[in-house]
């Protein structure tokens, strides 16, 4: 029996290998038929991962909370006045990864606020102290947005600030800071943020530097389904020419506490069409990542079905998404592990370039 | 090689069909033709079906100039480059494939299947093309333009010829006509002889059928195989594995396990029953998406309206006692007799305002359950349900399990009939399904000992339907019960709703045990839409299927809409019993409108139902959802 009618022209490009068009992408991203949907991205993952899902043994560290910027869907950015204000210390920042990567965690994911005030060598200081102690944990760290404005902070090329940052011991670079890449959307939940245009010059560098990173998408506000598309479609030809994005992405936008509050969380529908849609569309791009902290657990054993084969790292401290009242609590690694299984799907632990683990050289 | 026979050098008793190789193997597929070469790949995914003919294939040793990469880069330097491909056929482009990946190591891009090339373009990166069609452009194309020759690829790479096709025949059609099939087959290697014998009558014919010169024609010729050696079989046993691993090819271990899987999905789309075995092997073998298709296409042949629209219940479950006796180890909520902190008894009072709360949001149904409390009897429950009518006679009452009916029946000393026939009497409207659990006394009698038998489950509903009360079923799964049990659960249900037919709807959902007696790992979101899809194709006689959030959440409950389910169920204004767990996993509060956002996504209508099944209102994209 076929259980892909409406879209078999489409499924048939996929089988072959063909790249599907803007128009195949709308059409599916517009779709309600999300059983068929789900058949092709899980026909997709399946070839290219078999039962595999990778996640990471990771500890998130936001190294402050002060930011410039005042975006709409945010609910962790503070001004330097509010009490609740605070930036980390080299040291402290230190002192976590130590103490993570002795429970076995091995890679830390720092992302922070704008902060007008922190020099770049602070940040160089910290990637340094990081790999002093710990030499086998792998950073990933700060977006694309933050890159481009350690560069306007010290007025040197963004091509600089990667260098410089990768010899204290960058390891990669995360996936933030992409939102939704429509520049109507843009001019509403974030105008003064940088275009576009400048993250994906700025990712387009640091693969040139020699490093991965990841791309993000955030949906769920104001965005129309053909901008999604849109976006996934910049990225896929961005990939083309760069190749160095591992995973996609997508994030669900969480309301709560945000100046966007009215508007309601995604349905499942939505957050199905969005994997489903990224995977088939995305044929450049190895990973698709659904993080587990912005959708509920149930959600996410059927995301495994539906073209996902990454969620992301245990997260030994997240801050960003409880922020915003996502509703999923924490797993340590043996659950994660456990809910991989449980969904008959082989755990497969690696770190952000997807390289495999020295767990002995994890302490210095 | 097939020129001996297609000219009647050689004779065969069988008719002769001629088309492309892709005609030929949907044909062969159907049951059209008996005999045909097919490719390997095909031969690969339906070798359960085929046999295959010995002594005779198309192969190459090496290098076979008709399969052709036209390209400006070396093979190895096409990473993130766009190549065209033919659209004739699989077996060249998965052998492109392989080569990028397991050779080179790379994924290789194909841009666009072509059929023809008309013009050629020196934008382009690489071109695949195979047949007359590579030979042609081979004799024209110059310049920056290599042509890699796939098969010679291959060959330096694993020391083994390739295997374009290989004749086979139908595995029926070679049982039954074993003789015609020697002949056949015979028949082939004559013509492949002859052929051998008479090259210059086969350049002839070819130079006369395409465009091509005897001089490309003799060359082309040469570097073909006709036979099927062990070289060649291993050649082609590689490439069969490269495939699997590759995902280019189902595995034959899988496609055999799917071929009974189908059937049995088959046999459902067919209408006919599906037995416990077979459910069980659908459970732990079907994919997903393949049950839910199947299941969503029996929804709509049950209920022609679910293909667009959805409905839903605004209810309230009240709780009128916590007090119970049965100690049930997955509950949560049971107070023990003489509790005086946490026990509680309802007054009418208490109820009638939870009522009125309903009614203020346009709700009209009312569940009302509770402990086994060993102080009511029937007096109690009459008096409940008839101050309930009179005060609200627009709220249905839908109420009181099978166990607390024979809880009942017990205490006041009656039978389960007498019981049902004076709550009715009273005004009571349906009976819910809780106390199922699971409907297998093996488990039954491990997790809650002191409640209902199946079969006194059973006779409470069968008696209901006697007396013409509906009522409905459910399953707690999750409890350690095992697959099959969970497809007798079903079956039993389905046994008693042939005689009676008395069953409206069927709910399953997931066992939460947190601050139970019982540690049970959660079980799965998949499992759930599995689990929906399953309940629609085992209970071929129960109309309904409900989805429900409270352990599911409502993100499941949406999808389930598309998964078999026709019912996004109540919302539950208020929830206690599962609620008692007090587990965080839990989810609360879908409202009115949440609910008639999150069935509206599923692009369909939003229609508030009663107890009945009846329509209360639509709500349209325009109309307001607040009452």
């Amino acid at each position: 029996m076929e259980t892909v009618k409406e879209f078999k022209d489409i499924f048939s490009k996929v089988r072959s290998g063909v790249r599907l068009s803007e128009e195949d992408g709308i059409r599916l991203m517009n779709s309600k038929n999300i059983l068929e949907l789900g058949a092709m991205a899980d026909f997709v993952k399946r070839r290219l991962h078999g039962d595999r899902v990778h996640f990471t043994h990771s500890i998130n560290v936001n190294h402050t909370n002060i930011c410039v910027l005042t975006c709409k869907f945010c609910a962790f950015a503070k001004t330097k006045k509010d009490s609740d204000a605070y930036t980390l210390s080299v040291d402290e920042i230190e002192r976590r990864v130590k103490v993570a990567a002795s429970h076995g965690v091995w890679e830390v994911h720092i992302v922070g606020g704008l902060h007008a005030d922190l020099k770049l060598s602070y940040y160089e200081e910290m990637l340094r102290r990081i790999k002093r102690s710990c030499p086998g944990v792998l950073i990933q760290a700060f977006t694309a947005v933050e890159l481009d404005f350690y560069a306007r902070l010290e007025k040197i090329p963004v091509e600089e600030v990667i260098a410089r940052l990768k010899s204290a011991g960058l390891g990669g670079v995360p996936g933030g800071g992409a939102e939704i890449f429509s520049e109507r959307a843009r001019a509403l939940i974030c105008a003064p943020k940088i275009s576009a245009t400048r993250w994906l010059e700025v990712h387009t560098l640091v693969h040139r530097a020699g490093l991965r990173s990841n791309a993000t998408m955030l949906y769920g506000h104001v965005e129309t389904p053909e901008e999604r598309v849109d976006h996934m479609i910049r990225l896929r030809e961005t990939q083309d020419q760069s190749g160095g994005f591992l995973a996609f992405v997508p994030l669900a936008f969480q309301p709560d506490h945000t100046e966007l509050s009215h508007i309601p969380r995604t349905t499942g529908v939505t957050d199905l069409q969005v994997l489903a849609t990224a995977r088939l569309m995305l044929d450049n791009f190895q990973h698709i990542r659904q993080l587990w902290n912005y959708v509920d657990e149930k959600l996410i054993h059927v995301a495994l079905e539906f073209g996902v084969d990454d969620l992301g790292g245990t997260n030994f401290d997240e801050t960003i998404a409880k922020a915003a009242g996502s509703q999923s609590k924490g797993f340590t690694h043996g659950e994660l592990v456990n809910l991989i299984k449980a969904c008959r799907c082989e755990p497969v632990e690696i770190n952000s370039t997807y390289t495999e683990i020295r767990k002995e050289c994890l302490l210095a | 090689m097939d020129l001996g026979l297609l000219n009647g050098a050689v004779k065969v008793d069988a008719q002769i069909v001629t088309g492309s190789p892709s005609e030929l193997n949907e044909k062969i597929l159907k049951n059209e033709i008996d005999v045909s070469a097919v490719s390997s790949l095909f031969y690969a995914e339906h070798e359960e079906s085929l046999v295959l003919l010995p002594g005779v294939s198309i192969s190459s040793e090496s290098s076979v100039d008709s399969v052709l990469l036209f390209t400006r880069f070396p093979l190895k330097e096409l990473d993130g480059k766009d190549i065209l491909v033919t659209s004739k056929g699989r077996t060249t482009p998965a052998l492109l494939e392989i080569l990028c990946r397991k050779r080179y190591g790379f994924w290789p891009r194909f841009k666009a299947r072509i059929s023809k090339v008309e013009a050629w373009s020196d934008s382009w990166d690489a071109v695949l093309l195979i047949g007359d069609e590579a030979l042609e452009w081979k004799s024209r194309l110059g310049g920056d333009w290599q042509a890699v020759d796939l098969a010679k690829e291959w060959r330096d790479w694993t020391r083994l010829p390739f295997v374009f096709a290989v004749w086979v025949a139908r595995k029926e059609f070679a049982k039954k006509n074993p003789e015609a099939l020697r002949a056949i087959h015979e028949a082939i290697l004559a013509s492949k002889s002859w052929g051998e014998s008479h090259r210059n009558e086969v350049l002839l014919e070819s130079e006369r059928r395409t465009e091509l010169t005897a001089p490309i024609l003799e060359a082309y010729f040469s570097k073909l195989s006709y036979d099927f050696g062990d070289a060649l079989k291993r050649g082609m046993k590689t490439y069969i594995d490269c495939a699997l691993e590759c995902g280019l090819v189902e595995s034959t271990a899988e496609l055999r396990q799917s071929s009974i899987v189908q059937t049995i999905l088959e046999k459902a789309l067919d209408g006919k029953r599906i037995s416990v075995e077979e459910g069980a092997r659908l459970y732990h073998e079907a994919s997903l998406f393949d049950l839910g298709a199947v299941a969503n296409e029996l929804n709509i042949r049950k209920n022609p309206d679910a293909r667009h629209r959805a409905t839903f219940l605004v209810d309230r479950n009240i709780n009128y006692t916590n007090i119970c006796y049965t100690y049930c180890k997955f509950c949560a909520f049971y107070r023990e007799p003489g509790d005086v902190k946490e026990g509680y008894l309802r007054s009418t009072e208490e109820i009638f305002e939870k009522i009125v709360e309903l009614v203020a949001i346009g709700g009209t149904q009312v569940l009302m359950q509770g402990g086994h409390n060993p102080q009511l009897g029937i007096e109690y429950y009459e008096k409940l349900i008839r101050d309930v009518r009179v005060r609200f006679p627009q709220v249905h009452v839908h109420s009181f399990s099978a166990s607390e009916v024979q809880h009942i029946s017990r205490v006041s000393k009656l039978s389960i009939k007498e019981t049902l026939v004076r709550l009715k009497a009273a005004g009571l409207n349906s009976l819910p399904g809780g106390g199922a659990e699971i409907l297998v006394d093996r488990v039954r009698n491990e997790v809650s000992p002191l409640k209902t038998k199946v079969s006194e489950y059973f006779e409470v509903h069968r008696t209901a339907h006697e007396i013409g009360l509906k009522s409905t079923s459910t399953m707690v799964y999750g409890l350690g019960e095992t697959i099959e049990e969970r497809m007798r659960h079903l079956d039993a249900y389905r046994s008693l709703q042939d005689k009676t037919g008395g069953f409206r709807a069927f709910i399953p959902w997931s066992f939460e045990s947190e601050s139970t007696e019982m540690k049970m790992p959660r079980r799965t979101g998949s499992e759930y839409l599995r689990m929906i899809a399953l309940s629609r194709i085992m209970l071929d006689n129960i109309q309904h299927l409900q989805a429900g959030w409270v352990t599911e959440g409502p993100k499941l409950s949406q999808i389930a809409l598309d998964f078999g389910a026709d019912d996004f169920g109540g919302i539950l204004m208020e929830e206690n019993v599962v609620s008692a767990t007090k587990s965080s996993h839990l989810y609360s509060g879908v409202t009115k409108d949440e609910a008639i956002r999150l069935i509206r996504e599923t692009g369909k209508l939003p229609v508030q139902r009663n107890t009945n099944y009846e329509i209360v209102r639509a709500y349209s994209e325009d109309s307001l959802a607040a009452v």
